[in-house]
């Protein structure tokens, strides 16, 4: 028996939405300490990895480990069905073909259960190696979020590079080029809103601005955003979801010298 | 029990007087392998989907000689044999026969490598691929390389492809003359002799149409379009030779059309050797491509796979 109770839907929508555009159908693993997910996109460009940890849901039982394959346009209509304030409750039996979703409204007078056919998913896990970083920024996630959009209008592609000037976001297309540049904030009144630079090594990399657009669909989960750099390995985008887990998005960077 | 009209003698069977379980029986079947496969000791059937249409289609590898077979299947109602003392009621026949492993990779990569470059090991890490990474070579013939050679990064190139494979048409086509294959319309005993020999006679355009037919069995439709565009034949004359192929190749080679309807058997007599069967469903569903994904494939480009830099578990 699997059962997990979120006193707020709204996490779960959030995070389906995060996670849609990008993914068709995943699978939620979910075993005592909590829920994971981990997928490649259909081109297998990118890597979203998911963390729901236990202690963060209001109720949370797994007797059994459980893996669930949903299809997650499905899964998104069924959100779609649960008011903002409602409790949600992800119930599956041992070895079910079927997962469902109980909506109770806050004063507990209308009660809706979906019940969803489960999917068979033969997906790979990929196995992500520890990596010290050599760059992260953080970020308000809100700020990259515009900032992908802006730039997204010039190019197909975005560099990224980061010094110890600050990093820079540049995007360059038939239209003209763009650079957005940012530095640390020097004094900090709110946390939410600082820019904080760590740097080992400079990095400069160059990835899909489309990717990045779907990454930013998790923006209202958090108000920070985090992205860690290394040459030649992917960028991390990673969203942190209060008290309960992250979501993280992985990123290839683009090969130089590619015909465009 | 049906009668047999074979004649041929199992190979696999050479001791008809060796007493056999019936229960082996059941469970066997009879295939054709040319004796170095013999020698092989890691033989092993695999599946992969077919290069035309992506069914499931099975095929077997010799790690020593690098090479990839194709197992065919032929199989006619009322045929059965005879196994020592006793009788096999399935009556098909398997054969082996060798095929080019590009025409495996083609479709792939001409589904994921046409706008962007991709290394061969993340190409063929899925799908039963990964197992013959090592049997590919020589993929310049349709594709272009890109990046450091020690990558082996590929790009489809439909032009190389197109003209590797009317190399491998005119190819055919020659030894199509040279064995005295009839290849135009209208039926003809295999023992008859025409009294215009050797199909002299028998224009070039046949042999390369009868030729492409061939070919085109291990390849997708649109890329025969293309193909029959690029050696510009009459379309009347394609049906005529279509047709008669259709009619014919039950005595040059072992028919393809007939596999498709006995998968169903092999799967069966495969079930026990084989517990991977289930990757049978799998290889079925492919579903076009939403105007979404195609963005999201166009965005990619020029990405490099997200696998190349995690190990799977």
């Amino acid at each position: 028996m699997f059962e997990a109770r979120l006193l707020r839907s709204s996490i779960l929508k959030k995070v389906l939405e995060a996670i849609k555009d990008l993914l068709t159908q995943a699978t939620f693993d979910c075993d005592d300490s909590g829920i994971q997910l981990q997928a490649m996109d259909n081109s297998h460009v990118s890597l979203v990895s998911l963390t729901l940890r236990a202690d963060g849901f209001d109720k949370y039982r797994c007797d059994r480990n459980i893996s669930m394959g949903m299809n997650l346009a499905s899964m998104s209509k069924i959100l779609k069905c649960a008011g903002d304030k409602d409790t949600v409750t992800m119930k599956a039996q041992d070895n079910a073909d079927t997962v469902t979703f109980v909506f109770e409204s806050p004063n507990q007078e209308k009660v809706s259960d979906y019940e969803m056919k489960l999917m068979n998913l033969d997906l790979e896990h990929l196995g992500i190696p520890e990596t010290e970083y050599s760059c992260t920024i953080r970020l308000p996630s809100a700020e990259f979020a515009r900032i992908c959009r802006d730039l997204s209008q010039f190019g197909e592609s975005m560099v990224i590079s980061c010094t110890k000037e600050g990093v820079k976001f540049s995007a360059s297309g038939d239209i003209g080029s763009a650079n957005i540049k940012l530095a640390q904030t020097a004094s900090v009144d709110k946390e939410e809103e600082a820019v904080v630079i760590e740097m080992d090594e400079p990095v400069t990399l160059t990835f899909a601005c489309q990717y990045l657009n779907y990454f930013t669909k998790a923006t209202s989960l958090s108000p920070q955003v985090q992205l860690s750099m290394s040459a030649d390995v992917p960028l991390v985008v990673e969203y942190r979801i209060q008290d309960i887990g992250h979501i993280r998005y992985y990123l290839a960077p683009k090969i130089e010298e590619e015909d465009s | 029990m049906s009668t047999t009209r074979n004649q041929r003698k199992p190979k696999p069977f050479n001791s008809p007087c060796a007493p056999v379980a019936p229960k082996r029986i059941e469970n066997s079947w009879i295939l054709l392998l040319p004796d170095h496969l013999f020698e092989n000791d890691n033989f092993s059937i695999i599946t992969l989907p077919h290069p035309a249409n992506g069914n499931p289609a099975k095929f077997s590898l010799n790690s020593k000689l690098k090479k990839i077979y194709e197992v065919v299947t032929f199989k006619e109602p009322y045929r059965s044999w005879f196994i020592g003392e006793t009788v096999k009621s399935n009556g098909s026949i398997h054969l082996v026969t060798p095929v080019n492993p590009l025409f495996l990779v083609l479709p792939r990569l001409r589904e994921l490598c046409r706008s962007r470059a991709m290394p061969l090991e993340d190409l063929l890490s899925e799908k039963g691929f990964e197992k013959i990474v090592d049997y590919v070579n020589n993929l310049d013939c349709i594709g272009d390389i890109k990046g450091s050679p020690d990558m082996k990064a590929y790009k489809y190139n439909e032009e190389k492809t197109l003209s590797w494979l009317e190399g491998k048409v005119r190819q055919l086509a020659g030894v199509l003359r040279s064995k005295n294959i009839h290849v135009t319309s209208a039926a003809a005993s295999v023992t008859f002799v025409t009294s215009n020999i050797c199909n002299q006679s028998v224009d070039e355009e046949f042999f390369l149409k009868y030729a492409s037919g061939i070919i085109s069995e291990y390849l997708e439709s649109e890329l025969i379009e293309q193909l029959e565009k690029r050696f510009d034949f009459k379309p009347d004359l394609i049906e005529s030779v279509g047709k008669k192929r259709k009619s014919d190749t039950q005595q040059t080679m072992p028919n393809k059309k007939l596999k498709s309807e006995t998968d169903e058997d092999i799967k069966h007599v495969l079930n026990d050797s084989n517990p991977s069967i289930n990757d049978w469903k799998e290889l079925k569903k492919q579903k076009p491509l939403t105007a979404k994904e195609k963005a999201r494939q166009k965005a990619a480009s020029g990405t490099k796979t997200i696998s190349a830099f995690f190990s799977k578990k």
